[in-house]
Parts: structure tokens; C-alpha cells; sequence
């Protein structure tokens, strides 16, 4: 309910007078219990896809998989093609929306979506605005650009109300990473009933500017925006390096050496799905939009499970932490071991996520065991 | 008392090195607190005492010297101050906040600027800024340490992607610089400033940034006290 609309200088002034005054401080509301993931007995670990022969079994399982699943577009904000896809399972045990992170094809979710599909769930998955095989909006398909944040969140609105509700669910969650967690915590915010529960693998809560410090990364970047247009690669970024190497400093998101070279393969099979960096106007709108998804947490009544990589270099983990301590019922989960993208790590790391990701919906779709 | 008069003459007429009248006139304050010994000093306030100086409003107070007696005469006269307010107009280029548009308020004592306060629009193609500083020229000169408020657009109000509840935010900070006139007719004023914008907001947790600006201004109206 956010029915009532109090100016933001109004509020602004009443949360200085609040937090200071307030012996308390500006503490979260009253917390539900943690779900207990560890005393579930299914799934295990060992259920998931093993990294051991995941580059034999790509092109001949799961890329033929991948591809059964049912394509589709919509048109976005301002006309833009979304790409999805639909992986349905009979008897589901509910549907997942996934949303990945900036970069990700939802390709690169293939080996995730068979493995959620083999646990009884039906899979939505799509592709943001600008990246994989949705619409994108600059003369070089490989910037990083999206003209208002916003629009990520609306086309997958679009995306929930055009495409997924059409077929009724037992049960609806969400998982998502990065780019897409912090897309989720505002379309939470925006829309609090629409999820019974959701993951949030290393959410974008906050991006890590290092090694500027996020006052001269914010200052360059909306100076950058005021001046211009904000369509030129941001400090440092450029067009996707098709031959980095697994050991390049480039290479800050997985440790798993198996996934890493399947991605690289996918997008060498499929070279119009790749992404580069990030404009300076990306960064405008992801800055302020960050900005605004940490303080919403006090809003959350969603159950939410936070997934945190111990060596990210990507977001600033703290800022989940912010967010999760503020919101009704939610928990996170740390890999001190894990770059960023905890769903292509290592076994130990990714299967564990996964596992607890399915425990967590099975929690909220009474398929306990 | 002789000895005496003799070390204010040579005190003075250091102080008055340069000026080609032989006499000359310096507050109390100037003098008394600035340049002399103790035994000196108290050599003036007695002599204020018996001209019927209010010593409490000492830097109000004139005195008179003559050079060729080695004298110092307090006359116990009250001095007038030149007060003038002067309204600039101008614009400025910067960081963060590449363009602006800002009028300003200077408040001069004697033709030094004392406060001054402004208002300005911050427009750019991202941001938009709408604030109000306000600055104390502590040394009376151009340097100066201020504050300011601003109502900060993270979107344009015309955008697509605005949003009234989270794009309005509200920024202070201190602010530091400064600005001062180029010419002796004050006509116009120049302005370097640095400012911290802190965001106490609980819907936005922007890191402090901070804005440099060089502004251009044109005055557009004086009135003298």
C-alpha cells in the first residue's frame, strides 16, 4: 500500500528529525524467522549439473534443451523487442521468472534453467533491453545502454502481465542476478504482491566503482550525463573481448573454469548476443536507480534469499545487507570463496546456491520433503 | 611619558609608511591591538578613558596622529562605515552541474565583501539543481566559507523517466571559494567555489559528491547605505 504521497523534502526533513532524535535509530520493523534450508532433505547438491563434463554435455544436452523451450518477443517501453523464453514442466510446482545480469544472454542461464526444469519448475526467462537477444539501442549493438532505468522494470511487467500470467501458476518466484537483482528490488517495491518468494543472486544493490570512490564515480558520471548524451563508453570500458583468457584480470566473475569457457563458447556461436561495457549514461541511471533499491528494503514483505559472493568486485555486498536487515522476512546466504556470479561458480559454490534456491521455493509451494 | 610617545611615533610612523601626509587616521583597533607594547597600549586606553572613549566599541573609534609632534590624539569620534548591498547576475560552468544561472547578493562593509547570498538554477541534460547558498568572507576579501541547500532533480521533471518521489531529493553541504569583483568599480564579480552535497534522504543513498563551479557575474544594482 503506498497510497499516501509525502513530499521527498518532507521526508527528508522527518527522517533527519527521526533518526536523530529516535534513541533507537532508523532500525528495521519487526523481522520474520529465517526459513531453515539446512534441515530440508531435497534437494542435494549432487542433484544439480556438475561442471566436470558441463562443456561435452552443452552442445549435445543442454543447448538441445535450451532450445525447446518456447521463443517469444514483446514489445517494451518505447517498442523495444524483449526476448523471452518458456521452459514449461507438467505438474509444475510453480514457475520461476528469471531475470539475469548486464551482459547475460538468458543462453547463458541454460544449464541453470535445466536444472530448475528437472526440479519441477517452469522457467520464464528474459532478456533485458539492449542485451542478449532483445532490442538494442545505440549504433553500436555492444554499449551498454538503457535511457531510463526504468524501462528495464516496466518491461518486465510487461513481461510478468503479458506473457507469464497468462498461464496460471500454483505458485510464482522469481530469481535473479546483478543487474537483474537490482531490477527486482524496485519492481518488489513497485509491485509487492506479485512474488511469494524470491532469490537474489549478488543483486546490484550498489555498484563497485572501484577504483574510483563512488562520490568521484558519481560526479564524473552525471557531469558526463549533463554535458552530453551519455552514449560513449564510461571510463575503462570498451567492446566485448572475445579472446580473454579464464586467468585474464578480466575475468572477475566465476572461478569455475569449465563454466567460463562455455560462456565464451556461447557467445563465440552466437556473436550478436555479446555485450561490451558500459556508457557513462548507463552508469547515470544505474547510479541513481542503486541509489534507491537499497532504501527500499523496509518495504519488502516478498520472503527474499540473498545470495553474497565473498570476492565480488562487481557490486558492493554490503548494500544487500542494507537492504535484507531493513525487510520483513529475508536472509542471505555468503560464499567467501565466490566471485560474482554465484550461479556459473564451482560446484561447491553454485550447486549449494541452487540447492537452497529450490529448497526456498519449495518452502513457499509446500513441496517441503 | 616622553620615552613613551616617542616609541607610539616610531610605531606609527612605520604603520603609516607610505603616506605622504603628515597626519593620518587609524582606528584604535588597528593600532592598539595590532602593533604596540603592553606599556603602550595601556597608554592609549587611558588616554581614551579621559577623551571619553567606549573602549567596548573600540574599532569604532577614530584616532588622530601627527607625525611631526610624535603624538597621538584620540579624538573619541565615531566612524562611518560605506555599507552597500550589490546584486549580480551571472552565469557559471562547472563539474557535476555543467551550466548555471545564479543572482547573488553581496553585502560590503567599506567596499570589502562581508556575507553575500545567492540563488541559483543548475540546469544539464541529467541533473537539474535548484539552491540557495549563503557565504561569510571571514578575512573580508574574496575567500570565502558558506553553505547551501538544493533541491536536486536526479531526473528532469519533463522526462520520461522522472519519477516526483524519487528524483526530488534534498542536498546540503558546505561550500567554500571564492568570489570577489575584478574591478575597482565593482562592476564585475568572479566566483571559484567547491561544494560537498550530502543527501539525508531516506529514499536514496547517493554517495556525498561534491560540484566545482567558476561563475561569471554582471552587477545589476547597488544601493549604499
Amino acid at each position: 500500500m503506498r497510497t499516501l504521497r509525502i513530499s521527498p523534502l518532507t521526508l527528508s526533513v522527518l527522517n533527519l528529525a527521526l533518526c536523530f532524535s529516535a534513541a533507537s535509530g532508523c532500525g528495521p520493523g519487526v523481522k520474520e524467522p529465517a526459513i531453515d534450508l539446512d534441515s530440508q532433505t531435497s534437494p542435494v547438491a549432487a542433484d544439480f549439473s556438475s561442471e566436470a563434463d558441463v562443456e561435452t554435455r552443452y552442445p549435445t544436452q543442454i543447448l538441445p534443451f535450451y532450445m525447446t523451450g518456447k521463443a517469444g518477443t514483446f514489445a517494451g517501453q518505447t517498442g523495444v523487442p524483449i526476448n523471452y523464453r518458456i521452459f514449461t514442466v507438467s505438474n509444475e510446482k510453480g514457475a520461476i521468472v528469471l531475470l539475469p545480469g548486464r551482459t547475460e544472454p538468458i543462453l547463458k542461464f541454460a544449464e541453470t534453467i535445466q536444472d530448475l526444469t528437472s526440479q519441477g519448475y517452469s522457467v520464464y526467462a528474459m532478456d533485458h533491453r539492449g542485451q542478449g537477444a532483445s532490442g538494442r539501442m545505440l549504433s553500436n549493438p555492444q554499449m551498454g545502454y538503457v535511457e531510463f532505468f526504468k524501462d528495464y522494470i516496466s518491461d518486465v511487467d510487461t513481461f510478468v502481465q503479458t506473457v507469464v500470467r497468462t498461464t496460471a501458476h500454483p505458485h510464482l518466484f522469481l530469481l535473479a542476478h546483478s543487474m537483474g537483482g537490482g531490477i527486482s528490488g524496485m519492481y518488489l517495491y513497485e509491485h509487492p504482491d506479485v512474488f511469494e518468494a524470491v532469490v537474489l543472486s549478488s543483486p546490484m544493490f550498489q555498484i563497485n566503482t572501484a577504483p574510483f570512490p563512488a562520490g568521484l564515480a558519481a560526479d564524473l558520471s552525471l557531469t558526463d550525463c549533463g554535458f552530453s548524451n551519455g552514449q560513449s563508453y564510461a571510463i575503462g570500458q570498451a567492446d566485448f573481448d572475445p579472446n580473454q583468457k579464464f586467468t585474464d584480470a578480466g575475468n572477475d566473475v566465476t572461478r569455475s573454469q569449465a563454466r567460463y569457457n562455455v560462456k565464451m563458447q556461447m557467445f563465440a556461436d552466437n556473436p550478436t548476443q555479446r555485450l561490451g561495457g558500459v556508457t557513462y549514461h548507463w552508469l547515470c541511471e544505474s547510479l541513481t536507480a542503486t541509489s534507491h533499491v537499497q532504501t527500499v528494503g523496509s518495504a519488502s514483505t516478498t520472503p527474499t534469499l540473498i545470495f553474497k559472493a565473498g570476492n565480488d568486485d562487481i557490486v558492493v555486498t554490503a548494500a544487500a545487507d542494507t537492504y535484507c536487515n531493513a525487510a520483513s522476512q529475508c536472509q542471505t546466504k555468503t560464499y567467501p570463496d565466490s566471485y560474482h556470479e554465484v550461479l556459473s561458480e564451482r560446484d561447491a559454490i553454485r550447486n549449494d546456491a541452487l540447492m537452497r534456491t529450490v529448497r526456498f521455493f519449495n518452502h513457499f509451494a509446500g513441496a517441503i520433503q | 611619558m616622553r620615552k613613551t610617545n616617542t616609541t607610539i611615533a616610531l610605531v606609527l610612523a612605520s604603520l603609516l609608511l607610505g603616506s605622504s601626509a603628515l597626519a593620518d587616521s587609524h582606528t584604535v583597533k588597528e593600532v592598539v591591538e595590532g602593533q604596540l607594547p603592553a606599556d603602550v597600549r595601556e597608554h592609549f586606553l587611558a588616554q581614551a578613558k579621559q577623551e571619553g572613549v567606549d573602549y567596548a566599541n573600540i574599532s569604532d573609534v577614530e584616532i588622530t596622529v601627527d607625525e611631526s609632534s610624535g603624538k597621538v590624539a584620540v579624538q573619541g569620534t565615531q566612524t562611518k562605515h560605506k555599507r552597500e548591498e550589490l546584486l549580480f547576475v551571472g552565469v557559471q560552468l562547472g563539474l557535476l552541474m555543467p551550466f548555471g544561472v545564479t543572482g547573488t547578493m553581496m553585502f560590503t562593509k567599506d567596499d570589502h565583501p562581508e556575507w553575500d547570498v545567492d540563488l541559483s538554477w543548475e540546469p544539464s541534460n541529467y541533473l537539474q539543481s535548484y539552491s540557495v547558498g549563503g557565504a561569510y568572507h571571514p578575512f573580508k576579501g574574496a575567500f570565502f566559507v558558506g553553505a547551501r541547500i538544493r533541491e536536486l532533480q536526479l531526473h528532469a521533471p519533463w522526462s520520461r523517466g522522472y519519477d516526483s518521489h524519487f528524483d526530488n531529493q534534498l542536498g546540503v553541504g558546505p561550500e567554500i571559494g571564492f568570489r570577489g569583483w575584478f574591478d575597482k568599480g565593482q562592476h564585475w564579480l568572479g566566483s571559484v567555489s567547491v561544494v560537498a552535497i550530502y543527501i539525508p534522504s531516506d529514499n536514496t543513498s547517493l554517495p556525498v559528491m561534491y560540484t566545482l563551479s567558476v561563475g561569471l557575474a554582471y552587477r545589476a544594482f547597488k544601493h549604499t547605505n
